[in-house]
């Protein structure tokens, strides 16, 4: 060989592209298709970053989020549909009715890889069709179609019916009667069993006057270098049986949680009263569960495949479901006074077809029991409302999606009832900012509380989730140091759904921010530094602020229900423990400096020049 | 199931998770791109009632000793090796009729519309990745009836 003859050959590729936006204004059928600049997708990657970025630009301060000026908008990530671990993930990102607040929750399915084999990332919904709709994609063409036959079907059924008209691979998001009659706590359902539950995103789909959404693209995502991503994947794969975590992951799925916040004292048991739940134990844990599972079920290409597919007997009924998920193992559980594993199979099962969140199903049940068993409340459609009363609760069910009677009460969420009943009950009405507790009590894990009272969609579990302070080794029952911890885990997690992959795959696979810039470099060709990264995840977090500062929220509003300041729990290892009003505003001072907001909570002017953040001078 | 006679990727349907991993993989390293309608292993899922088992079936060409698909191509583009038993398609030859997908018991033969030609597996020369690339150990590869520990 000549000692001239090139080592290396031809030049790197392009960057492929990642931004098309395709945008829909529902009122008219108008569709516009664009890209998003390079220098903001650089900014904000994908996912909740981009949507966030939009989501200020695009919709008007003080929108009514149940109007049709509201923006609702999917979202994927430059590694949507990507074999790495998670990345079958699409995100909901709008203006929340139950919060008022920015929203961004996160579901699976095939839509999200679909939407990239039509040839779009982002879908941007605007205004409201005129009667109801589908609106159905297929590559280039997209139509809005009449849905009268569909509306007032639950999900499944439409799911099934849209499966049998446009092909049994399509990519699905759908709502159910819960979304149609504009419950605060509409979930968007995908593939039957995964759903952006939280927030209400399935109401604006419901105020839109839209059914459904259906994609189904011929093309293909372009990759960078697709040996590199054969390369990356197999060093995944090979590690995959040396890592406890996710092998725990495999077996159990999030059934696993349980056993931790049990033991913890953080598995919150009728309505947040105490924080353990002994009968529990061997039929809502992880081995309970494992009886009646008959299989495992993954998403996307994932190799971490934590979903479970169960079989139950119920009022001498089969019922099969792909689930339960910790959270509503214990909102659905425990927390309404319930340990029967086919009780919480069945409201599962329901919500899912009714279109609810399980999380705030529960929460709400819990609420009302409580006030039931206080004498809170004397209507008497509500009066069979007692913890533990297993027919009642899944006739609320219905009664919420359907709003019948008090459940068009129950339907606006925990706060609304609160303010309804009145008599003291505010203070155990479990919510920040409109959005009911998850499955985690933050007086058995104190950076929790920091957690609920600043994420920017209220109570939320998947920014930092609760029990990793408490397997982390750390103090949980102390606030010291705990602004910075929390921080950090916020960060990684904006990385991880800007890019867009799932968070308890990751955790599973221990993957570093080293190794997803490695992921996007073999998709996309973009070079990133884990620093680079970790700046995004600021300027994200402060954009989001920026959102929720414009739409009125203050330091006031980062707050949790006077239950956590308050009532010590009477049990467990958290017994007695609190941090208080006191601790909570030590936290979010620390936060608020850390993230270079004020004392208010107002990111400072220095902050967003440092971080590149364009937002209108004077209208902080 | 029994094991196939020729080499193929065997399937153990009882343990997929319907991932589709194998079908994104098989896309990837046939085509350089990400997607589905490449891909050369398929899975099909019976949701939500799971009713029907295996409640995820991944299908592949099972290299069938008296193959159908060849039977029925019109253009020779299907042909059965005598030597290896393999199912090879020459595209080449292909004018994308459709014979051999409505001829095969399986439904382990598509048409890519995209390229207007039949897809089927083709053990990627001798080595199929789906069987790497699948976490749960649904796939294996098995030739002349052993898997791949040699097993009969």
């Amino acid at each position: 060989m000549s000692p001239k003859s090139p080592a290396r050959i031809g030049s790197p590729p392009p960057n492929t592209s990642f931004g098309c936006v395709l945008e829909v204004e529902l009122s008219t059928g108008e569709v516009r298709r664009w890209h998003v600049p390079v220098e903001t997708l650089r900014r904000y990657i994908g996912g909740r970053g981009l949507g966030a970025r939009l989501l200020l630009d695009i919709l008007p301060a003080h929108t009514a989020p149940l109007s049709p000026a509201n923006v609702l908008m999917f979202v994927t990530g430059p590694l949507t549909g990507s074999p790495f671990p998670g990345s079958g993930k699409y995100v909901v990102i709008t203006r929340s009715p139950a919060t008022g607040t920015f929203l961004d929750s996160y579901s699976s399915g095939l839509l999200a890889a679909q939407m990239r084999f039509a040839g779009f990332d982002l879908l941007i919904l605007k205004g409201k069709a005129p009667r109801p709709s589908y609106l159905l994609v297929e590559d280039e063409h997209v139509e809005i179609r009449p849905a009268d036959d569909l509306w007032g079907k639950d999900a499944f059924e439409t799911e099934d019916i849209l499966r049998e008209r446009h092909g049994h691979d399509i990519g699905i998001a759908v709502i159910g009667p819960a979304g149609e009659n504009l419950v605060k706590f509409a979930a968007i359902g995908s593939d039957y069993f995964r759903h952006a539950g939280r927030g209400g995103g399935g109401a604006v789909m419901g105020s839109k006057n839209l059914k459904a959404i259906v994609v189904s693209g011929s093309g293909s995502i372009p990759v960078a270098y697709p040996y590199r991503v054969l390369m990356l994947q197999r060093r995944l794969l090979e590690r995959l049986p040396n890592l406890p975590k996710a092998q725990t992951y495999i077996r159990y799925g999030t059934t696993s949680t349980f056993p931790i916040t049990n033991s913890s004292g953080m598995l919150p048991t009728r309505n947040f009263q105490q924080g353990t739940c002994p009968e529990a134990v061997n039929r809502l844990d992880a081995e309970g569960i494992k009886k009646i599972t008959i299989g495992n079920a993954g998403c996307y290409t994932c190799i971490v495949p934590c979903s479970r597919l169960v079989e139950v007997e119920h009022n001498s009924q089969k019922l099969r479901l792909e689930g339960p998920e910790y959270e509503t193992l214990s909102m659905l559980g425990p927390n309404v006074g319930i340990t029967d594993p086919s009780f919480v199979v069945a409201a599962n099962l329901a919500c899912d077809k009714l279109g609810l969140d399980t999380i705030s199903a529960g929460a709400v049940l819990g609420f009302v029991m409580e006030c039931v068993e206080r004498g809170l409340v004397d209507q008497p459609d509500a009066a069979g409302l007692r913890f533990g009363a297993q027919e009642a609760a899944l006739k609320a069910l219905e009664d919420i999606a359907f709003r019948r009677g008090f459940g068009d009460l129950m339907a606006e969420g925990v706060r609304a009832l609160a303010a309804h009943i009145g008599r003291g009950s505010e203070r155990f009405a479990m919510h920040v900012k409109g959005l009911e507790l998850p499955g985690y009590d933050p007086r058995a894990a104190f950076g929790a509380g920091l957690t609920y009272a600043v994420a920017p969609r209220g109570a939320c579990h998947r920014r930092a989730w609760p029990p990793r302070e408490v397997l982390d080794g750390l103090d949980p029952y102390t606030i010291e140091g705990k602004a910075g911890y929390i921080k950090r885990l916020f960060d990684e997690r904006i990385i991880m759904h800007s890019l867009l992959v799932c968070d308890y795959a990751g955790s599973g696979m221990q993957l570093t921010i080293e190794e997803y810039a490695e992921f996007l470099e073999a998709i996309t060709g973009q070079q990133y530094s884990a620093e680079e990264l970790w700046e995004a995840a600021d300027r994200i977090e402060t954009t989001i602020r920026l959102f929720n500062v414009r739409e009125g929220f203050t330091r006031e509003d980062d707050t949790l229900p006077a239950r956590i300041l308050e009532e010590p729990l009477p049990d467990g290892p958290a017994k007695g423990r609190l941090f208080g009003r006191a601790g909570l505003e030590a936290m979010k001072d620390e936060y608020y400096r850390l993230r270079g907001w004020d004392e208010r909570g107002v990111p400072l002017p220095e902050t967003l020049r440092r971080y590149h953040i364009t937002w209108q001078e004077g209208e902080l | 199931m029994s094991a196939p006679k020729h080499p193929a990727v065997k399937i153990n349907a009882a343990v997929c998770t319907g991932c589709r991993a194998c079908s994104v993989i098989c896309a990837l390293s046939h085509e350089g791109e990400l997607d589905l309608a490449g891909a050369r292993i398929r899975v099909e899922k019976h949701l939500p009632d799971m009713e029907k088992r295996p409640i995820s079936q991944p299908t592949a060409c099972r290299m069938c000793a008296k193959a159908r698909c060849v039977a029925a191509c019109p253009t020779g583009a299907l042909v059965q090796r005598e030597d290896t038993g393999l199912v090879v398609l020459h595209t080449m030859l292909c004018d994308g009729c459709g014979k051999c997908v409505e001829a095969c018991p399986f439904h382990a033969i598509w048409i890519d519309e995209r390229h207007g030609v039949a897809i089927k597996c083709d053990l990627c020369g001798g080595d199929p990745l789906c069987v790497h690339y699948c976490s749960p150990g649904a796939l294996s590869f098995s030739y002349a009836g052993r898997d791949e520990a040699g097993r009969e």
